[in-house]
């Protein structure tokens, strides 16, 4: 058995909803698992069930090999970290951190040896007097960190910690939480809705789409290998043509748009006649002067001068539109103008057309 | 977790407390006012009050003078309001926040007794009007509709002002820029755009006012006495001084159900109010 | 903004209409003659002695200043739970809570106190005072829920979930975390409940017996048979009570609405 496992977990509101239903999730020590998806996912609710917050309907939750279902949270050895840091007000940094010590009863000498350790790793050294209402934003997601994480839980739970940060810093904490992962080695649970964080962060990725998990594997499969038209769309792809699936040698096909014939890789969801949609990434779409092999003909819509690059919006059959964008160098064209669209065959993936 | 159980726990305390000691007596006042043991179904009670002069008057008098009091405070509660959120002195616009409030704060008894002073034989006016010269002997000021009238305004303009400050503040100034700059003169704007926002405050602060004015008792027995006499004195009376047991059960109810229409009459003329300004 | 001169007069004459009265009591309550006038002739403070002295307000005070104190407590003790569970929560019957908690507001209070009399006291179930009690605390009930619930809304249920998630059982986080932090809310609360109780009225009207009157109620009766700067002396006293109370705990607490 994994070290955490959810067996055909059933969740729900109490207005008798069912967000999550016949939920199954596999997570092995150590590794720093995201749970991605957009919002109404069901990815805080899976986070919130571990952790207790939620009552289990149906189905077991196993951690560590034990049964977790009647556990109370507050008997579950785990750590949270939460999307407004929820820092105690009226302690100090030392004493938040301390916290969930003083709960499980650990000596005064033994508590503030930890505590001063935990804070050290999260670089808040010296801030151990200072009220919450006295920390920036990223300050007190640190701490939120060190106090759930001094307490050495089974599994470290985040949801979504930093959304309330500013950019800049959301690219530094990730690589600090990264790093504080790694060196403690825990195994972390990490809800979130940006995909470039999950697949900067993770392990494993598993993206969530309505309760059900869409697709869960590494961010190198989950970025280049969408299994479903729902991951690809939500990892950056883009409908490109519409057609109609020929033929299926290997890990390819031909789908055929009635202008040509696109070879592109296939996915599992398509059979030999089926209707299919072609999905290829912005920056993997060529711009050429004449129709080369694997090809589809455009119009260039606009021509948009950016400062060191020219954004060209090409529209091509059935209504779809595309942006490409160019060096000046490169921008031969104009307003008006023909232009060809290379598919790569090994970046684009056919997918099911969905009947609406 | 939701343990539903200890949640109903932390609620049955105070459950019961209301409905023990608030409900079942109210209940019983109820039954009382319809049902006497020994004579049957009462609906005599209601039939007297209303056939008596006395205690009509005492009802249209409180109803009427409600309504002036309500309608007079709008008035003048709703500059009042618009001049305060217009201060850009921080620290003055909540000095004058407080003054506003502090009247709540204190005594009725106290305040209504203020008026005593004012309008009394020997009291700032006469006393003013006579060193003035404009008058030879004090006017009696007191225990007229005039006296009561002043003291509910002065007693209620407070929640008017408050319930109007509550609710101009949700009307960010943009609207009014942008009917002017569609054409609405400053009247216009006030009337079409501004007005309809705000109905939600006027209602809640009329409803207050209103029902305010007429359950008072200390105004009207202060400085009306048994000359003007309202509802909230007369119940006083045939309660207290008369001991007419029935009478005073009728006339309870009778403030009760009138507060209760008045509630509900109110909120239904600010959703006409709020659905007509959508035209 | 043009035009707001007039706003400026209006809201000026407003003040005076609101505010003026009580600058005449503190006035009138300095006059040198037995019977009140304004504007007062000659200065004395015997008014206030006098008031301070006299066995009938003392009593009254006392009384009154026990049922502020009392009612508020027991509101709040039955009232916190209510306001934690309505703020955290939704179950069934939620609504109707709700209703019930704010129901004492809409009945008049004469009414109420009519109801109360009828039913406990003359059924000699109750003494007087307890009547007074429970009158009080139904009254002042509806606003300490709501207080309670303002000043929780701002304090996020993820703060009590992070105890939880520490080790500490739901209990013991409302104790240490949320007890802590809804303090000063809670002190807000209990003045405006006790300042409500201590100035009201028309409860106490019927509930008074020998002996047994709110210092309100002792004012009035008074004002009927005497008209001297006395009661001006006694109203100075409250008002200059009442604005220190708040005062003091706007300093210490900070500015927040007291609606």
């Amino acid at each position: 058995m994994a070290f955490l496992e959810m067996k055909n977990i059933a969740v729900m509101y109490q207005k008798g909803q069912r967000i999550l239903e016949n939920f199954n999730l596999q997570v092995e020590k150590g590794t720093f698992l995201s749970l991605l998806g957009p919002s109404g996912c069901g990815k805080t609710t899976t986070l919130r069930t571990i952790a207790g917050f939620l009552a289990i309907q149906e189905g077991e939750l196993f951690i560590n090999g034990k049964l977790y279902n009647k556990v109370p949270t507050h008997k579950r050895n785990l750590g949270v970290v939460f999307q407004n840091y929820a820092l105690f007000p009226h302690l100090s940094v030392f004493d938040n951190v301390a916290f969930g010590l003083k709960m499980r009863k650990v000596e005064p000498s033994e508590r503030k040896k930890r505590v001063m350790k935990a804070i050290e790793i999260v670089g808040l050294k010296g801030f151990e007097e200072r009220l919450p209402s006295r920390l920036s934003g990223g300050q007190q997601q640190r701490v939120g960190i060190a106090r759930a994480v001094v307490i050495e839980p089974d599994v470290l739970l985040m949801d979504e910690p930093l959304s309330n940060l500013d950019a800049n810093l959301r690219l530094e904490m990730r690589a600090e939480i990264r790093r504080i992962q790694k060196e403690i080695g825990i195994t972390t649970i990490y809800v979130t809705h940006d995909q470039s964080e999950a697949i900067a962060m993770s392990d494993k990725v598993a993206l969530l789409n309505s309760g059900r998990i869409e697709q869960l594997g590494t961010p190198q499969e989950i970025y280049y290998s969408p299994e479903t038209s729902f991951v690809a769309r939500f990892m950056g792809f883009q409908e490109i043509a519409n057609g109609t699936v020929s033929e299926i040698t290997g890990g390819k096909c031909f789908v055929n748009t009635g202008e040509v014939s696109l070879e592109v890789r296939s996915s599992s969801e398509i059979s030999r006649g089926c209707k299919a949609v072609v999905f290829g990434r912005q920056k993997n779409l060529n711009l050429l002067k004449e129709r080369s092999d694997n090809s589809l003909k455009g119009l260039v819509k606009a021509k948009i001068f950016q400062g060191d690059s020219v954004l060209y919006i090409v529209e091509l059959g059935d209504q779809i539109q595309i942006n490409s964008e160019v060096s000046v160098e490169q921008a031969l064209w104009n307003e008006g103008d023909t232009v060809f669209i290379a598919i790569d065959r090994n970046l684009s993936i056919a997918f099911k057309r969905e009947e609406r | 977790m939701v343990q539903h159980k200890k949640l109903y726990l932390l609620l049955l305390p105070c459950v019961v407390f209301l409905t023990v000691f608030f409900l079942v007596p109210l209940l019983v006042l109820v039954s009382g006012s319809i049902y006497e043991p020994g004579k049957g179904f009462v609906g005599q009670g209601y039939y007297n009050f209303f056939a008596q002069k006395l205690s009509r008057d005492a009802y249209f008098r409180s109803l009427s003078m409600g309504g002036l009091v309500t309608l007079i405070s709008m008035v003048f509660s709703y500059p009042a309001a618009m001049a305060i959120l217009r201060i850009r002195n921080k620290s003055l616009k909540g000095f004058v926040m407080t003054l506003v409030v502090l009247p709540l704060m204190t005594n009725p008894v106290a305040r209504t007794f203020a008026w005593l002073v004012v309008l009394g034989r020997n009291g700032l006016i006469n006393n003013t009007l006579l060193s003035l010269g404009l008058i030879e002997r004090p006017e009696r000021l007191l225990y007229t509709n005039g006296a009561v009238f002043v003291g509910l305004l002065q007693l209620f303009m407070p929640f008017m002002i408050l319930s109007l400050i509550s609710a101009l503040e949700n009307v960010s100034d943009e609207y009014s820029m942008a009917a002017r700059s569609l054409g609405a003169s400053g009247l216009k704007s006030f009337w079409y755009v501004q007005l309809p926002l705000t109905i939600e405050g006027l209602v809640i602060g009329g409803t207050l006012v209103f029902t305010g004015a007429i359950t008072a008792y200390v105004t009207p027995a202060i400085l009306g006495g048994s000359r003007i006499l309202m509802l909230s004195t007369l119940l006083y009376q045939r309660a207290s001084v008369t001991l007419d047991w029935g009478m005073a059960t009728t006339i309870a109810m009778i403030m009760f159900l009138t507060t209760l229409g008045l509630n509900y009459a109110l909120k239904s003329l600010g959703k006409v109010g709020r659905s007509r300004s959508r035209t | 903004m043009r035009k707001n001169w007039w706003l400026s007069v209006i809201l000026i004459l407003v003040m005076i209409f609101l505010i003026g009265p009580f600058l005449i009591i503190f006035i009138s309550a300095f006059g040198n003659e037995a019977s009140l006038r304004f504007p007062p002739r000659g200065f004395t403070l015997d008014w206030f002695k006098k008031v301070l002295t006299m066995p009938m307000f003392l009593d009254s005070l006392k009384l009154s200043l026990r049922l502020g104190v009392f009612s508020s407590l027991i509101a709040m003790l039955l009232g916190l739970p209510v306001a934690y569970v309505i703020s955290r929560y939704d179950f069934r019957g939620k609504r109707f809570i709700e209703l019930t908690t704010t129901f004492p507001v809409i009945i008049p209070q004469m009414v109420a106190g009519l109801a109360l009399l009828r039913t406990f006291v003359m059924l000699n179930l109750f003494s007087i005072e307890i009547t007074l009690l429970i009158g009080h605390t139904a009254i002042v009930l509806p606003y300490v829920i709501r207080n309670v619930i303002s000043t929780l809304v701002n304090f996020p249920p993820s703060i009590e979930e992070a105890a939880v998630s520490l080790g500490a059982s739901r209990v013991r986080s409302f104790f240490i975390v949320v007890l802590p932090n809804i303090t000063t809310g809670l002190i807000s609360a209990f003045i405006l409940t006790f300042i409500t109780s201590f100035n009201n009225v028309p409860i106490s009207l019927f509930l008074t017996g020998p002996g047994v009157s709110t210092l309100p109620i002792v004012m009035m009766t008074y004002m009927e048979y005497y008209f001297n700067p006395s009661i001006a002396a006694l109203a100075t006293i409250l008002i200059a009570m009442t604005v220190g109370i708040v005062a003091i705990s706007q300093k210490l607490l900070g500015f927040s609405r007291m609606m």
